[in-house]
C-alpha cells in the first residue's frame, strides 16, 4: 500500500472557507446510503438558457450573502500530486463560462502540490472560486459538490464514485508510465464517469450529459478472502 | 490492502505484521488506526497482535539506476532479516516494489526447506490491462501461491491469475 507521494504539508491548515450555507440544496443526502444514480437531471431552466443560465437573487451579492442562494459546487481535486495543467485549465475563463452555462455556481479547487495559484473570484455574474492545497479528508468537499473534476488517482476516483457524484477524470499527460489512465478509460467505457485531458476538458464539460452516467456498485473483499481461506484449508463461512 | 484485512477473520490471522516502505508515512497510520479500533474498551491503547515495520525501498522514485543496485541489495538484506525474524506463515502483498524482496526471501526459504509462507498477491485496482512490474515478476516466476487481479481482462491475459471481483 506504499505510495510514493509525500504527505501534505505538516500543520498547514487548509485555506478553504467555512461555507455553512443553511439552505444548501440537500441533493447529497441520499448519497450517504447507497450510491445514487449520479444522473439527477440538471434543473432545465438553468441549463438550457444561452445567456446567464440561472437566476441569481440580489441578496447573493452581499458579503455574507451565501444566504438563500442555491449553490452548485464544482470540486476540483488533484490529490497529493502536482497537476498545474489541470488547475490552469480550470482557472481559464472559457472553462468557467462553460461551467456557468451548465448551471454551476461555485468552483472549489484543491491544488495539492501545484505551484500555479488560481485567482479567487466572487461577484455577481461569475463563478465563485475558492482554492486550498490539502485537507485531511476531501469526503465532505465531495459530498457538497454537484460535480467533481479529479486527477486519475484511484483513491479519488473510487471515493467519488462511492459517494455517487458525477465525475470527470482528467488524465495528466506529463506523468511517465501513465497506467492510471487505464482505470479512468475503463470506467469511462462503462459509463461510470467521463474521461478527459486538460486540453479537452472544456469540450467535455459542454458536451457532458449527466443522465448517461451509470451508478457504480462498489466491490468488496469477501470473494477474495473466501478464496484465500479455502486455499489455506480454513472452513469457508 | 486494508479492504482485505478488515474482511479477514482476525483470530485466524494473528499476530499481524504490517510492513511499509521507510519513506511511506501514510500507509502504516491507516493500519494503526484500524488495529486500534479492534481493541474493545481498553483505556490504554496497547495494540496487541499487531506490529508495524518499515523496510528499505529498493529504489526511490527518480533515483538513478546505478545507485539503485546498492539500495536494492540493502533492501534484499533487510527483507531477508525481517522474514527470518517474523517467519510468517502467510504473506499478503498488493503491488509496491517493497514486496518483491520480501516475497523473494520467503520464497527462497521455501525452496531451501527452511520455512513455509503462503504468498497471496493482489494486484492494484488501477491495473486494468497490464500488470505492474511487481505483479509481472511474481506471476512469471510463479512465486505467489494465489495471484488476484481485479479486472476480467487481466485474468484472460494471465490465465493463472484469479479474478474475484474488485475490492473497491
Amino acid at each position: 500500500l506504499a505510495r510514493t507521494a509525500p504527505p501534505p504539508a505538516a500543520g498547514a491548515p487548509p485555506s478553504h472557507p467555512a461555507r455553512r450555507s443553511s439552505s444548501r440544496p440537500r441533493r447529497s443526502s441520499t448519497a450517504r446510503s447507497r450510491p445514487v444514480p449520479p444522473c439527477l437531471p440538471l434543473d432545465p431552466s438553468s441549463a438550457s438558457s444561452t445567456n446567464r443560465g440561472r437566476e441569481v437573487p440580489l441578496r447573493a451579492y452581499s458579503s455574507e450573502g451565501m444566504g438563500d442562494r442555491e449553490r452548485r459546487v464544482v470540486f476540483v481535486t488533484v490529490g497529493t500530486t502536482c497537476f498545474d495543467a489541470l488547475v490552469k485549465v480550470v482557472d481559464s475563463e472559457e472553462l468557467k463560462q462553460a461551467l456557468l452555462q451548465k448551471g454551476y455556481t461555485d468552483l472549489l479547487i484543491q491544488m495539492g502540490r501545484g505551484t500555479y495559484k488560481p485567482s479567487k473570484a466572487s461577484g455577481n455574474s461569475s463563478l465563485q472560486v475558492e482554492h486550498f492545497t490539502f485537507s485531511p479528508s476531501i469526503a465532505d468537499n465531495i459530498r457538497e459538490a454537484s460535480l467533481v473534476i479529479s486527477h486519475a488517482g484511484s483513491g479519488s476516483i473510487f471515493e467519488t464514485l462511492r459517494l455517487g457524484k458525477p465525475l470527470i477524470v482528467v488524465v495528466n499527460e506529463d506523468l511517465m508510465d501513465n497506467h492510471q489512465s487505464e482505470l479512468a478509460e475503463e470506467l469511462a467505457e462503462r459509463n461510470h464517469l467521463f474521461c478527459a485531458h486538460p486540453q479537452t476538458l472544456r469540450e467535455n464539460v459542454e458536451a457532458m450529459d449527466l443522465n448517461a452516467l451509470q451508478p457504480y456498485v462498489p466491490g468488496e473483499a469477501k470473494p477474495v478472502v473466501a478464496l484465500i481461506n479455502r486455499f489455506l484449508g480454513f472452513p469457508v463461512d | 490492502m486494508m479492504n482485505i484485512v478488515t474482511e479477514l477473520q482476525k483470530d485466524r490471522f494473528t499476530p499481524r505484521y504490517y510492513v511499509a516502505a521507510l519513506t511511506d508515512n501514510m500507509s502504516l497510520p491507516k493500519a494503526q488506526v484500524y488495529e486500534k479500533s479492534l481493541i474493545h474498551g481498553d483505556r490504554e491503547t496497547i495494540i496487541e497482535n499487531a506490529e508495524f515495520m518499515q523496510i528499505y525501498r529498493s529504489r526511490e522514485v527518480g533515483q538513478s539506476y546505478i545507485t539503485a543496485i546498492a539500495t536494492t541489495l540493502r533492501a534484499i538484506l533487510h527483507a531477508m532479516w525481517l522474514i527470518i525474524r517474523i517467519r510468517p506463515q502467510v504473506i499478503f502483498c498488493n503491488g509496491p516494489g517493497t514486496c518483491i524482496p520480501l516475497c523473494a526471501s520467503a520464497f527462497l526459504l521455501k525452496v531451501l526447506g527452511l520455512g513455509w509462507s503462503s504468498i497471496f498477491y493482489i494486484e492494484s485496482i488501477a491495473r486494468v490491462k497490464k500488470l505492474s512490474l511487481s505483479g509481472l515478476l511474481l506471476y512469471k516466476l510463479r512465486m505467489a501461491d494465489q495471484f488476484f487481479v481485479q479486472w476480467p481482462q487481466l485474468q484472460q491475459k494471465y490465465p493463472r491469475a484469479q479474478y474475484a471481483g474488485r475490492l473497491m
